[in-house]
């Protein structure tokens, strides 16, 4: 079975360190499995045939054990911990600035996902903002950095094809962000399948309706997403949005802070 | 000893003080919430291979507005009750409960726990946890549904849909945990004052050390998350916000959240895995050292490198303590935290190979008894071998943010946890069963309760993880055609859901073999295996005080096929050489 699509090239390097683990552990796993089968086989009690007697504290065994650490510690352990760091530095180390990005404001409640954005004047809170209910839609070509709270319990969103995802918390800012340099158009035609959508998934667990909270989110071409853009915003007016998301709509010098 | 062959009341009986008795009160306890936790992880793996679909039985009974389809509450109810019965009430009460109150003053040669009341006590205790939890079904709203771990504020306050079983949950976790802390002093004041004359801390089983290693961890962290799950408890019943949303216009009059501020929902996160992570060794300890014990008994052989195995186990006891971040990656923590969890947590891959290869070079060169506990025990090197190589990858932050709430994870701990420990209860209990109940269990349907076991349920967990890594199906999720991407790994549901079941069928041998055995079975032997332990020592079963005379221990706990042992290749700790 093939894996999910991704929805940019740089987080393939995600799928590139599953891979090299699995081969790496694999490889120990197969040596392990070699010996408990050897031995098994090899050393079964059969008339004959007496066990050696040896407590395994020789300085050879010492040995043996140090080096077996050493090789863990360095050949496993640095080698993941260093590619995988190196993944997260340059997935998760730079979040893009307010004005490069592509800004979504999340409000996740039980159990819907509540997505506001700027709309065509390119400033929060006014009156051609737009918002939508589980239907997010970004531009492809510039990085998308979504800002979340929780209006009630733990959520986390999950897009699988970022390979990545953030649990969004009452009383606390969190932040996600990637490049959707594949527009939905473009993954249909990648797979074949007219009906591919970009889903978006709750993974924490939310309450009753947790199996439900599920969004799509559609990448559209610049071009395509300024003329939805101007299309929402002009509609905006109808949109009759609860008060105290207002209140609420996240002060841009919050985040300022965790962006150095 | 004349006086404990004095006719008993049943009250004296069921209120016993002595370690062997409470060790089956503790087994017996434990094996009711193995089968019960398990059944419902029966009834989660036929909701996700047939999503629905009318559920067999229950849908008629109780879901008829539903056409017999499983409502979510239901299903939310199921995996946490899972969760926190199988780790509570059937891990805890049979390797910690039942292994420890059975070994540890046997393997000693002591003639009881050091505190045989506090020992009692311990085990009702526990008892009335088990009691509060079964009530928690029953109550408007049923039982806790917030997952085993309880994040809140979705577990911490009423209104978001978990009803009022989730205090009932709190109440019985907490029971659970002051009998864990119960019987974590006596092993310890057992381990350390009670051993017979020439029993040195390094003469001891490493399933006492398993056991030891556990109890200092349930000292140092069962008041953690009692504390927290306090605290829990006062958010849910008496309007305190330890746990709920900070300030802000949102908690003003009127706000969706007023009547809560203050709190923060991670601090419960941080308590809880603070304790969770060492949780893990806890219950995996006791496991681990009667691997050990076991390897080195049917090989003939001494355990290899007894020390570094010691060692190493008290090395994982204190990174154990530190390495809890690696359950928050994504909650919302410092990323400079995750780096450095990430670092602790691979570090302990380091001693947990030296306890491989000492288990590996126990079997080498040895003369092997495949024995059901014999197999049972290399069935825990195999299945912990996957888990710990596939916590790898989660200890790993960048690729954790991905895995995370994936089936990757469910299959990784069930690896870890369930089947490690799954496969050390069954080791223990064909172990010590003819001591315990001094019958013979049968060998053959033993071996067979092995391989059926080992084959399915590893079949299970695998597939869990290659769905979670390959497709990213969420946790938790009582549905998963809700989303177009699991269409795919819809098939691997149900032949996860056929698996499952399949394990399910092949425990009624162990049941048929348990009660068939105890109640004619062939009489024991006072050392069945030709171990040298001590408890193989005592008269067969055990009477109240162990020991006619008290042992006196000559040699370290495994030396089989020492020079001095001759021809027969084998002396108990307790007999002279030749
Ligand atoms: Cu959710
Ligand atoms: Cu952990």
């Amino acid at each position: 079975m093939e894996r999910l699509i991704t929805i940019n090239d740089a987080v393939t390097e995600i799928d590139w360190i599953f891979d090299y683990a699995t081969i790496l552990t694999s490889c120990i796993f197969a040596v392990v499995l070699a010996m408990l089968i050897g031995f098994a086989i090899k050393y079964r009690e059969r008339p004959g045939h007496k066990a050696h007697y040896t407590r395994g504290d020789s300085p050879a065994a010492v040995r043996m054990s140090i080096v077996v650490a050493m090789l863990v510690f360095f050949g496993v352990d640095i080698s993941l911990a260093y590619f995988d760091h190196h993944a997260f530095l340059e997935l998760y180390g730079n979040p893009p600035s307010q004005d490069e990005a592509t800004v979504v404001d999340v409000f996740a409640k039980q159990f819907e996902w509540n997505f506001a954005q700027a709309g065509s004047d390119g400033e929060m809170g006014t009156e051609d903002d737009i918002f939508s209910i589980n239907k997010l839609t970004v531009p492809a070509g510039k990085p998308v950095l979504v800002r979340m709270r929780s209006l009630d319990v733990l959520h986390s969103f999950f897009i699988p094809y970022t390979r990545g995802k953030q649990d969004v918390l009452p009383g606390m800012t969190t932040a996600f962000w990637f490049d959707p340099d594949k527009t939905t158009a473009a993954a249909r035609a990648e797979l074949d399948d007219p009906n591919f959508e970009y889903e978006i998934a709750c993974a924490e667990l939310c309450g009753l309706g947790h199996t439900t909270m599920r969004g799509i989110m559609t990448v559209l071409t610049p071009e395509e997403f300024a003329v939805w853009e101007a299309e929402e915003s002009a509609n905006a007016a109808n949109f009759d949005m609860p008060e105290i998301w207002w209140d609420w709509s996240l002060d841009p010098a919050d985040y300022a802070e965790e962006d150095e | 000893m004349s006086d404990h062959h004095a006719p008993q009341s049943l009250l004296s009986r069921v209120f016993s003080t002595d370690h062997k008795v409470i060790a089956r009160q503790y087994l017996y306890l434990g094996l009711v919430g193995l089968l019960v936790a398990g059944l419902f992880a029966l009834m989660i793996r036929w909701q996700l291979a047939y999503p629905g679909d009318a559920f067999p039985i229950l849908g008629n009974l109780f879901w008829g507005e539903t056409n017999g389809v499983m409502p979510p509450e239901f299903y939310n109810m199921l995996f946490t009750m899972h969760g926190a019965m199988m780790v509570f009430f059937a891990i805890t009460p049979i390797v910690i409960g039942a292994f420890g109150n059975f070994a540890i003053p046997l393997q000693l040669g002591a003639d009881d726990m050091a505190f045989p009341v506090v020992n009692m006590l311990s085990f009702w205790v526990m008892f009335l946890g088990a009691v509060i939890m079964t009530i928690s079904f029953f109550v408007p709203g049923g039982a806790a549904g917030g997952g085993w771990t309880a994040y809140p504020p979705l577990s911490g306050v009423a209104n978001y849909g978990v009803g009022h079983g989730a205090s009932l949950w709190l109440l019985g976790i907490a029971f659970a945990g002051t009998s864990s802390l119960l019987g974590a002093v006596n092993y310890v004041v057992t381990t350390l004052n009670m051993r017979c004359a020439g029993m040195t801390l390094m003469r001891m089983p490493l399933a006492v050390w398993g056991l030891f290693c556990t109890s200092v961890l349930n000292l140092l962290w069962v008041p953690v998350v009692a504390a927290a799950l306090f605290m829990m408890f006062m958010d849910r019943t008496a309007g305190t916000a330890f746990f709920l949303a900070g300030p802000g216009s949102l908690f003003a009059e009127g706000g969706a959240l007023a009547g809560q501020s203050g709190g923060q929902p991670l601090l419960f996160q941080h308590l809880f895995w603070g304790f969770g992570h060492p949780e893990v060794y806890i219950l995996i300890f006791p496991v681990w050292g009667l691997v050990g014990d076991l390897l080195s008994t049917f090989s003939r052989k001494p355990a290899f490198g007894y020390k570094a195995t010691v060692l190493s186990m008290i090395t994982i006891l204190f990174l154990s303590q530190i390495v809890w971040g690696h359950h928050m990656f994504t909650s919302g923590m410092s990323p400079l935290l995750g780096t450095a969890f990430t670092f602790l947590t691979i570090t302990i891959s380091v001693p947990t190979a030296i306890f491989f290869l000492n288990w590996l070079c126990t079997i080498w060169r040895g003369s092997l008894r495949f024995t059901p506990p014999m197999l049972f025990a290399l069935g825990v090197v195999f299945v912990f071998g996957i888990g710990g190589l596939t916590g790898l990858f989660l200890a790993l932050q960048a690729l954790d943010i991905w895995l995370h709430d994936t089936y990757f994870v469910v299959g990784h701990f069930h690896f870890t946890l369930a089947a490690s420990v799954f496969f050390g209860t069954f080791a223990g209990v064909y172990y010590w069963f003819p001591k315990m109940f001094g019958k013979r269990m049968n060998q053959s349907l033993g071996k067979w309760h092995f391989y059926l076991s080992f084959v399915s349920l590893t079949f299970v967990f695998f597939m869990m993880m290659y769905i979670g890594a390959t497709g990213a199906h969420p946790r938790r999720i009582a549905d998963p055609t809700v989303y177009n991407f699991l269409g795919p790994f819809q098939d691997a549901n149900v032949l996860i859901g056929w698996g499952a079941q399949f394990l399910g069928v092949v425990q009624l041998i162990f049941v048929w073999n348990f009660f068939t055995s105890i109640r004619s079975g062939e009489p024991a032997s006072d050392n069945p295996w030709e171990a040298s332990s001590l408890e193989w020592v005592a008269p067969t079963p055990p009477p109240h005080g162990n020991f006619p005379v008290a042992p006196t221990v000559h040699r370290g706990p495994h030396e089989y096929n020492a020079p001095e042992t001759g021809e027969r290749g084998w002396l108990t700790q307790a007999e002279p050489s030749a």
